[in-house]
């Protein structure tokens, strides 16, 4: 039985084209994907590593919700749509045998649609090559087990459980809409799990929580460097292992659970709840009055009002609708609630923080309802066979048509106001009243609702077109993912042809949408018209009665386009292609956009041709006064800038490459002569660019000096440029130049040749024939490394600026404001930054502020002043606090402040997200300035930013660090451990070690997994180690030689280092050679541990136990403990470091308490420091007050492999 | 009111002859067609409901082109289809009283009336308020007949109408629809031979798409008066008679085979006996020229 029922289910889908479709699309997505590379694949990755393989596994097997939806779905709801229902009982046949055959026969196809991932992975690494897209370098040797594995323990299992989930739900609820709003479901639920991933660090968590395993294979990604990916297979173990025996696993439990509730009469039969018998009753004479019947005047419009009336409720009528609308409300509620946050403390929960969470992935969520809800409604009639009667009743054609349109469009202008609705209902229930009506206005009708409706009228035609819902389905979602792929992704996005997507822009406080409205709104408009020109082509294919062949519906469209249809769709053809060739003579003509190719091309062409001038010498700019002259509105600045260069090279200068870096134009005068100058380099036109010169100059320029410039001698240059943009363009563009929030740099072109504009990709290099790029570590002693500054070009030079903005912004600059004045309605500072000067960069930002103001006196008062959005000023007295107490500790520590203020500025999220320079902090919008503090244990985390920017002041633009490794030691180490020191006096250094064991985290973490041999500090090379490590291992240093020994080193290095006009700079070597004078020999150990080699412990507390003394209240303590200790060798070996005798603190602390502002502290019984060796060790100490738990480094300053055993609590 | 067709074709993309060169002209009054299955009945109706294209010829409903007026002829149409459904979570009067505004009763008042009046007469009034999902196949069919019926069509297409109604509610159906096709064009399909004799003014028969016979049903059996004889027989012998003559059918009563033949031979021998001609003596004839009528 069994068997015929399977062979049946195989025989009957095999003449389906739906399998073969299913199978094609996703064959020919992988084969793309592997043929091109098109993947997150890094340089020395292979695009068929195992790794990528399972990536791709589970992340196709996930988008075969939809396919397990289709195909698992309909399995044995065929027969209660056929009704075969009716006499398929009456046959012979086992309930086991119909179940699992009908299970078993569709299952089969799913596993045969999945080897499309394989197969298309397998061509590809064969394809890619062989058509050139790829270098047959990119991919590694093709062993079964890379495939084999990926698909038995990933795919697979995926495909079991979507399809247990669905045959097991239709059978248990005999409705076939429950398979789609299932796939929904899971949809949400993974985001679900992806939004837990963006907010907890539980790696275990989410590795279990995902029913696809995408994510712990992505964990495990992240984690393993090339080697690991290319050459060995994703760990089934630990979460993974459980993830990947639960999910299937419910599956199977599912699958049998339904088997045994599983009832043939029930199933079949349904409910039987009829109407009762058929009675003869009494009839009436009455002869049939004939009505009045009208079809003219208000018919038309009142049939049109009672179908769509009829349509809605029909919809709204449906539970599943809700449950949909309902779950996904809960859900995008519950993410608003979550909102954003750092360090444990949220954001206040603002409109445009929500609107962004928003547009992660919810209004993918809502166009699948539109979708399904557009088959529902177009497709009811027909699949209900009501169609027979409705179709042969009067209403035209565009009544019964357009109530469908009309209601489709209704329910995607009320589900475009559900974040707006939730939104709302969250910030009030959390108390917030700072609503920003304008963004949600601007993001409902600029962007959400144009989309919502533009996606309804693809669906709709699609549907109308195909007449088949499932088809239409088919056809509807790969479009969709396959347009936000193209466009995400950056292969292709030009937004003329990507059906409803227009340019990208972020909502903010400060700018709302701004400049962006006006592009956006074009775009809008465009596809609008491209929309209705959709629904004109349904309206010719809208086909009423029974199905019907292709020839009479072409048949039916030709009688349609008469003169009236032809006439509105010539219109409205007319309207797209006018408003597409506005918007091409903005994007493509006045503006370029270049394909990923041809960017490519440029940076070769580049690299070719402008290499040679790399080592022209390049002079030193020493003064600059200028000024800058911003009309945000118009997306406009002028320039005018007096630069004073001089030759400090042995060399005289006579060329000067310029790159003009985003100017318009701009103009060079030496003593008021131009300064001869000439086109290095020419960019053919782009592909899309038909109507410009076939080409047309860059961006690079070469002046050649009349007079060429002597060694040691100087020149002025006068510099005029202007930033404008002409039109807009296919992309976000003047993200410098805001309305309100500019971000404005010199305005001055860039000087000499930047080989951060070259190609990367060793195999793009190969193929254009170019070099390959090695990146060096620059020596300690290189003579041109110590003498560059880490910035890169440029020195200590002094700047003056007078800015010009409109009357209601305020211009922020570097050092002192020495003038400011109102002229023509525009708003004037000058400011000047001479003590002695500045080190790069140089920044202008400028907007619409509020200020707060406060000062510190020092050595001589400094001003605090902080320029904020007016909206945004929670935190203001915690900045205010931070910046005076990091002022006068670093300038009593480590000597004065040069400039007369320190100014902290908001800027848009366009700019950087946090950014120090001379005399001026910035922070992005969406960066701490809107954290919700509520709980006095919360971790002030603006205070430790702030002051950490704040010792850049000393360690970046007093002492500037050099180009050769490690040097960012001085900016990032010492600023973060001066951050330390801070937190550890607002907070009492007993409780810096959660802080610290943060701040270590990282370090511990991704060291495990580096493929280089690991930096000791004074060549450190990676972020990790300059920053996080560097800030810990001084604080340590801090705690054995105490705080003035290293103060009193710290402002030595500072005295030796600031303010130098010319190299050499520091590097990391100078510091450490300063602070070893500064550490007495019998605590050298410590340094050389740390600076000299990879060094950590192995600490841990064995056993601790407490004894009552006679004394009231006072216990001895006896604590058994080891200590160890390791070096990692040049072959990443760890080494017991034999002998060692290090000054380790052993501590006892009590219960903890509470300090003045509600904090929650510790407090040590017991603290000191003891010179220990390697081994167990067991002492015992006498406390005052009950011991709680015991310690070895209690505050966790030494590197620990596990920091987690140095604590035991006492029973 | 005169509805006629002339020179209808459609074939369908599977390569199936639907329609052939169809002529028909009707007048008011009922039409009944008749023809066995997939004999094109449904394809010409569906055509004349405007709900399927032909290839070649013409529809005229007094003047107006039914093929390219599909709105104007919906306006005086009322149609049953054989196969239709219903929307499951909607009463009947709602679903009656939506139908009644989209064909053209304005009022509310009147559209009341209309529905209320319309569900007493199909015998439905009782269960007004049930939702359509609960009918059983009867009622089901009686509220298509209901709706088919309202707003006073001009022209009511019935495909099969009486499929599924008891003996009464047949009946009952019958007379409704005498009533009406006095001053309407009544088409109605049908396999049962005897409902056009006693019901249709006029009747057709179709077969593979073609017309094979139009005319008055009671003209039409007097055109076999005298050629119709019948007998008994074994069956083993039907192979026999099927050689000899045009057997037009036959019936199987208490063992033996009664067999009515056709011959123009007035004197038949062979223990043949006239027979009083019927419907179904028509019907046979004209479509054993087509099909092979196998009724064993």
């Amino acid at each position: 039985m069994f068997i015929e029922i399977f062979l049946f289910e195989i025989r009957s889908r095999v003449r389906r084209p739906a399998v073969y479709l299913y199978f094609l699309g996703i064959f020919i997505f992988t084969l793309f994907a592997f043929s091109t590379g098109s993947l997150p694949v890094l340089e020395k990755e292979h695009i068929n590593s195992p790794f990528l393989i399972s990536f791709w596994c589970c992340a196709m097997t996930m988008l075969m919700t939809l396919v397990s939806s289709s195909v698992m779905g309909t399995a044995i709801f065929r027969d209660i749509e056929y009704q075969t229902k009716d006499y398929y009982l009456t046959y012979p046949i086992t309930k086991a045998g119909y179940f699992w055959g009908r299970f078993a026969g569709s299952f089969v196809f799913m596993i045969g649609i999945a080897m499309a991932i394989p197969l298309g992975i397998w061509l590809g690494s064969h394809l890619g090559p062989a058509i050139g897209k790829t270098a047959a370098a990119q991919y590694g040797p093709n062993k079964p087990i890379y495939y084999l594995h990926p698909l038995m323990l990933l795919g697979l299992p995926n495909i079991l459980f979507t399809s247990t989930l669905f045959y097991g739900l239709v059978a248990v609820l005999r409705n076939v809409k429950v398979i789609y709003f299932g796939g929904l479901l899971l949809f949400l639920f993974y985001f679900m799990a992806l939004f837990f991933l963006n907010h907890t660090n539980n790696a275990t968590v989410i590795g279990i929580a995902d029913p696809f395993a995408l994510n712990g294979v992505r964990e495990q990604t992240m984690n393993s460097n090339y080697l690991l990916q290319n050459n060995s297979l994703i760990a089934i173990s630990g979460p993974m292992a459980i993830n990947r025996l639960l999910w299937p696993g419910i599956g199977l439990v599912v699958i049998i659970i339904t088997y045994l509730r599983f009832n043939f009469e029930t199933f079949f039969a349904g409910r039987r709840d009829k109407a009762g018998a058929d009675e003869i009753s009494e009839r009436s004479r009455t002869e049939l009055k004939t009505p009045a019947l009208s079809f003219t005047g208000v018919y038309n419009r009142r049939v049109l009002s009672s179908l769509v009336r009829l349509e809605l409720l029909n919809i709204i009528r449906d539970n599943y609708f809700w449950v949909i609308v309902g779950v996904g409300s809960l859900f995008l509620g519950f993410v608003f609630w979550m909102g954003e946050g750092n360090e444990g403390v949220p954001d206040y929960p603002r409109t445009v923080m929500l609107l962004s969470i928003f547009s992660d992935a919810f209004p993918f969520f809502i166009f699948f309802i539109i979708l399904f809800y557009t088959g529902e409604t177009l497709q009811r009639d027909r699949l209900t066979r009501y169609a027979y009667i409705n179709d042969s009743l009067p209403p035209p054609n565009w009544v019964l048509n357009g109530s469908k349109l009309i209601s489709l469009l209704v329910l995607s202008v009320g589900l475009s106001f559900l974040p707006v609705v939730l939104g709302v209902v969250v910030q009030l229930a959390k108390g917030y009243t700072h609503l920003n009506w304008n963004a949600y206005l601007t993001y409902l009708f600029i962007i959400l609702l144009p989309k919502f409706l533009e996606a309804a009228a693809l669906c709709y035609v699609i549907q109308v077109v195909f007449n088949n819902k499932f088809a239409s389905y088919a056809i509807a979602v790969p479009l969709w993912i396959g347009m936000f792929f193209l466009d995400s992704t950056g292969i292709f996005n030009y937004h003329l042809m990507l059906y409803s997507f227009t340019p990208n822009s972020g909502i903010t406080d400060m700018d709302g949408m701004g400049h962006m409205v006006t592009p956006i709104t074009w775009f809008d408009l465009y596809w609008m018209l491209g929309a209705t020109l959709l629904i004109v082509i349904a309206a010719l294919w809208y086909h009423r009665g029974v199905s019907s062949s292709l020839k009479e519906r072409w048949q039916l469209v030709a009688e349609r386009l008469n003169g009236v249809t032809k006439g509105i769709a010539t219109l409205l053809l007319l309207l797209f292609l006018a408003v597409g060739g506005y918007i091409y003579y903005n994007i493509s003509y006045l503006n370029e956009w270049l394909t990923k190719d041809e960017q490519q091309d440029r940076s070769i062409i580049y690299e070719k041709a402008l290499k040679k001038y790399q080592g022209l010498p390049l002079p030193s700019v020493t003064n600059i006064v200028e000024s800058i002259d911003l009309y945000p509105e118009e997306k406009r600045a002028v320039v005018d800038a007096r630069v004073t260069i001089q030759n400090r090279t042995d060399k005289p200068i006579s060329e000067m490459l310029l790159d003009a870096d985003g100017l318009a134009d701009y103009s060079i005068t030496a003593a008021g002569q131009p300064v001869p100058v000439s086109y290095p380099l020419m960019y053919r036109r782009g592909k899309f660019s038909w109507f410009g010169p076939a080409a047309d100059t860059s961006d690079f320029r070469l002046y050649t000096l009349r007079t060429p410039l002597a060694p040691g001698d100087s020149a002025v240059l006068e510099v005029r440029s202007v930033t404008l943009h002409k039109g807009f363009t296919n992309g976000l563009y003047a993200g410098n130049l805001l309305n309100n929030g500019t971000f404005f740099t010199t305005g001055l072109p860039g000087l000499g040749y930047d080989d951060d504009d070259e190609v990367g990709s060793p195999y793009v290099r190969k193929k254009a024939g170019l070099p390959p790029k090695t990146e060096e570590e620059i020596a300690q002693n290189d003579p041109v490394g110590i003498n560059t500054l880490k910035e890169g070009a440029g020195n200590l030079y002094r700047m003056e600026v007078t800015v010009g903005v409109p009357g209601d912004q305020t211009a922020v600059s570097h050092g002192d404001l020495v003038g400011q004045w109102t002229a023509n309605g525009r708003n004037y500072f000058h400011y000047v930054a001479d003590r002695p000067g500045m080190y790069p960069p140089f920044a202008v930002a400028a907007g619409k502020y509020a200020e707060k103001r406060d000062s510190v006196l020092v050595d001589h008062p400094i001003g605090i002043e902080v320029y904020y959005d007016p909206s945004q000023a929670a935190n203001l007295d915690r900045y205010i606090k931070a910046y005076k107490d990091g002022l006068t500790y670093y300038a009593h520590a480590y000597g004065g402040y040069p400039y007369g203020s320190i100014r902290q500025v908001e800027t848009s999220n366009y700019g950087p997200r946090e950014a120090t320079s001379t005399a001026m902090n910035f922070y992005a919008e969406a960066n701490d300035w809107n954290a919700h503090f509520s709980d006095p244990d919360q971790y002030d985390y603006l205070h430790y930013d702030v002051t950490r920017a704040l010792a850049q002041q000393w360690w970046r633009y007093q002492v500037a660090p050099n180009e050769t490794v490690g040097s960012l030691v001085l900016s990032e180490g010492l600023a973060t451990y001066d951050a330390l020191v801070m937190i550890g006096k607002k907070y009492g250094e007993e409780n810096i070690r959660p802080i610290l064991q943060d701040q270590i985290w990282p370090y511990n973490f991704i060291r495990r997994r580096l493929t280089e041999r690991e930096h000791p500090l004074l060549t450190a090379n990676f972020w990790f180690e300059w920053g996080p490590k560097a800030g810990v291992v001084l604080y340590g240093l801090r705690d054995l030689i105490g705080e003035d020994s290293i103060n009193k080193a710290l402002r030595e290095f500072r005295d030796t280092y600031a303010f130098r006009a010319r190299g050499p700079y520091a590097g990391a070597n100078d510091l450490y050679d300063v602070l070893r004078q500064h550490v007495p020999e019998s605590l050298r150990y410590y340094l050389d541990d740390t600076w000299q080699k990879v060094t950590f412990y192995d600490n841990e507390i064995i056993d601790v136990s407490a004894v009552k003394t006679a004394r009231p209240n006072v216990y001895a303590v006896t604590i058994r403990f080891r200590i160890d200790k390791f070096y990692r060798d040049e072959k990443g070996n760890d080494v017991p470091a034999v002998g060692m005798k290090d000054y380790i603190e052993i501590g006892v602390l009590g219960a903890d308490a509470k300090d003045a502002d509600g904090r929650t502290v510790k407090r040590f019984l017991h603290r000191k420091k003891y010179w220990l060796t390697q081994g167990e060790h067991t002492m015992t100490v006498t406390v005052v007050g009950e011991p709680k738990a015991a310690a070895v480094d209690p505050l966790g300053t030494l590197i620990d492999r596990n920091g987690g055993d140095n604590y035991k609590g006492i029973e | 009111m005169q509805l006629s067709i002339e020179g209808l074709s459609k074939t369908y993309s599977n390569g199936v002859r639907a329609l052939y060169d169809v002529n028909l002209t009707l007048g008011n009054g009922m039409f009944g067609l008749l023809g066995p299955n997939g004999a094109g009945k449904s394809s010409l109706m569906r055509t004349i409901a405007t709900l399927q294209e032909a290839d070649k010829g013409s529809i005229v409903l007094d003047g107006l082109d039914v093929l390219h007026n599909k709105t104007r002829v919906r306006q005086l149409l009322g149609y049953l289809p054989q196969e239709f459904g219903v929307y499951p979570n909607i009463p009947a009067d709602r679903m009656l009283d939506h139908i009644a505004r989209l064909k053209g009763v304005g009022q509310a008042g009147e559209r009341r009336d209309v529905v209320q009046g319309l569900l007493e007469k199909v015998n439905l009034y009782k269960d007004r308020h049930k939702h359509l999902g609960t009918y059983s196949g009867g009622m089901k069919q009686r509220f298509g007949i209901a709706q088919a019926l309202i707003g006073d069509p001009k022209l009511i297409i019935v495909d099969e109408p009486t499929a599924g109604l008891d003996p009464a509610e047949r009946n009952r159906f019958y007379n409704l629809l005498s009533q009406l096709g006095q001053n309407t064009i009544v088409i109605l399909s049908t396999h049962i031979v005897e409902d056009v004799s006693t019901l249709c003014s006029s009747f057709a028969i179709i077969c593979k798409g073609e017309v094979l016979y139009a005319g008055d049903p009671e003209k039409a059996v007097k055109e076999l008066d005298g050629v119709i004889f019948s007998k008994a027989i074994d069956q083993a012998d039907i192979g026999y008679y099927r050689n000899i003559y045009q057997v037009i059918s036959t019936q199987l009563k208490g063992g033996k085979l009664h067999i009515r033949v056709l011959s123009k031979d007035a004197r038949l021998q062979d223990g043949f006996a006239p027979a009083e001609p019927n419907l179904e003596d028509v019907y046979f004839s004209n479509i054993a020229t087509r099909v092979d009528v196998n009724t064993l």
